[in-house]
């Protein structure tokens, strides 16, 4: 990176550097799916003489290779997602809101350098014969407090410079819950046996349609 | 604008989210004046005061801070986001933050500055106060700064600080523009 501006405004700064560069006619690529239509109206205001390009798609392609200090920055980023999830088990308890539960976990990662977190969180009496854990969702939309004997299912999401890292894990409180620890063994299987399909030549798509019951 | 316009009128339950939220934010203040020590990260600090509003039930926050003085070599420039920050406060530094929880939906945000005690000089809190003072009249250079008379006036108040003789008068006074000046070199 040779250059850094900083700007208030920053649609405007794009389109100086544009002009300064000269470049005020042909195609400029960008994410349309992205771009706010505000900055698409100033830039078409501004620039009537380029063409905007959707390029999203080979931009992601470029951006799925990552850089040695990329996935340096990846692995710490897993480790504040352990440390969140290790800081949900040491403090849960019935009583607790998921709000409660999520702030333990957010404290956790962001005393270890976390910039953001995206958590996602359900509380509820896992069962297989009627399903009363909720769909995961923002810890803020219910107060649902933990009960004994619940599960709480938690996306763990923190971002670190930048980098996101998701851990999804579930837990009992209080308690084991036979239903769940059923189910947890049905997916070990389920993995265990995908990976032995997960190799050079398949399809994921083959192993997605393998018949699962196989497995279990 | 006319949507803005509408919705600057609350109902009592905005208002009552607002109040609640406005609670929150204290909470925070109140952590970080807790967290406050000398070589704790500016990090840690936007850690301990996002934990004590979310846990009484902020569903986000939005938390700059920075630490540092005004006119040192270790100075202190603009209010930003602190979470991947090791810089670490010393006494005698200014911490600034932007407390801003949010609560079903409501945002507030409570801006304070803090003069962490040890090593601060009598000049250097001369002009702390001076941009306090300066504030009151000069709203740019008041949200530049991110220091209030406000900010002053409750960091005197904590055990942390300094006290003063006269935090009122901080609101009543002015500052001239080339003392400003004189503060920003």
């Amino acid at each position: 990176m040779t250059e850094c501006r900083i700007s208030t405004t920053p649609i405007q700064a794009i389109i100086d550097v544009l002009k300064e560069s000269e470049i005020t006619s042909g195609r400029l690529g960008t994410s349309l799916d992205i771009l706010p239509q505000s900055w698409r109206m100033a830039l078409e205001r501004e620039m009537p003489g380029l063409v905007l390009c959707d390029v999203s798609e080979p931009l992601f392609r470029i951006r799925n290779h990552h850089s040695p200090e990329e996935v340096a920055l990846i692995r710490q980023c897993g480790k504040l997602a352990d440390a969140g999830y290790a800081e949900v088990l040491k403090n849960v308890k019935p009583g607790m809101t998921e709000q409660q539960v999520a702030a333990e976990l957010e404290h956790a990662t962001q005393g270890m350098g976390a910039d953001y977190n995206f958590t996602l969180i359900s509380t509820g009496r896992f069962s297989l014969e009627d399903n009363q854990l909720p769909c995961i969702r923002a810890a803020t939309m219910f107060d649902c407090v933990v009960a004994h004997g619940d599960c709480i299912s938690m996306e763990i999401t923190p971002r670190y410079n930048g980098y996101w890292t998701q851990l999804v894990r579930i837990i009992s409180v209080g308690e084991p819950n036979e239903d769940f620890i059923k189910m947890h063994e049905v997916s070990c299987r389920i993995i265990k046996g995908a990976l032995e399909e997960l190799k050079p030549g398949n399809r994921i798509g083959n192993i997605a349609i393998l018949p699962v019951c196989t497995w279990i | 604008m006319d949507l803005y316009e509408i919705r600057k009128k609350r109902s009592r339950e905005e208002c009552r989210l607002v109040e609640k939220c406005a609670e929150l934010a204290l909470s925070g203040y109140e952590a970080l004046c807790a967290a406050v020590q000398n070589n704790v990260t500016e990090s840690k600090l936007v850690s301990e005061l996002d934990y004590a509003m979310k846990k009484q039930g902020a569903e986000e926050t939005l938390t700059t801070l920075n630490c540092g003085f005004l006119n040192d070599a270790n100075g202190m420039g603009l209010l930003h986001s602190a979470a991947n920050s090791q810089k670490a406060v010393k006494y005698g530094d200014c911490i600034a933050a932007a407390i801003t929880p949010r609560y079903n939906g409501y945002w507030v945000q409570m801006l304070r500055t803090l003069c962490v005690r040890g090593l601060m000089q009598n000049e250097k809190l001369d002009v702390l106060l001076t941009i306090g003072n300066g504030c009151v009249g000069t709203n740019a250079y008041g949200c530049f700064r991110f220091l209030t008379a406000a900010n002053v006036y409750y960091g005197l108040q904590s055990a942390l600080f300094f006290p003063c003789s006269n935090p009122v008068g901080i609101v009543d006074s002015e500052i001239s523009c080339g003392e400003l000046k004189m503060l920003e070199s």
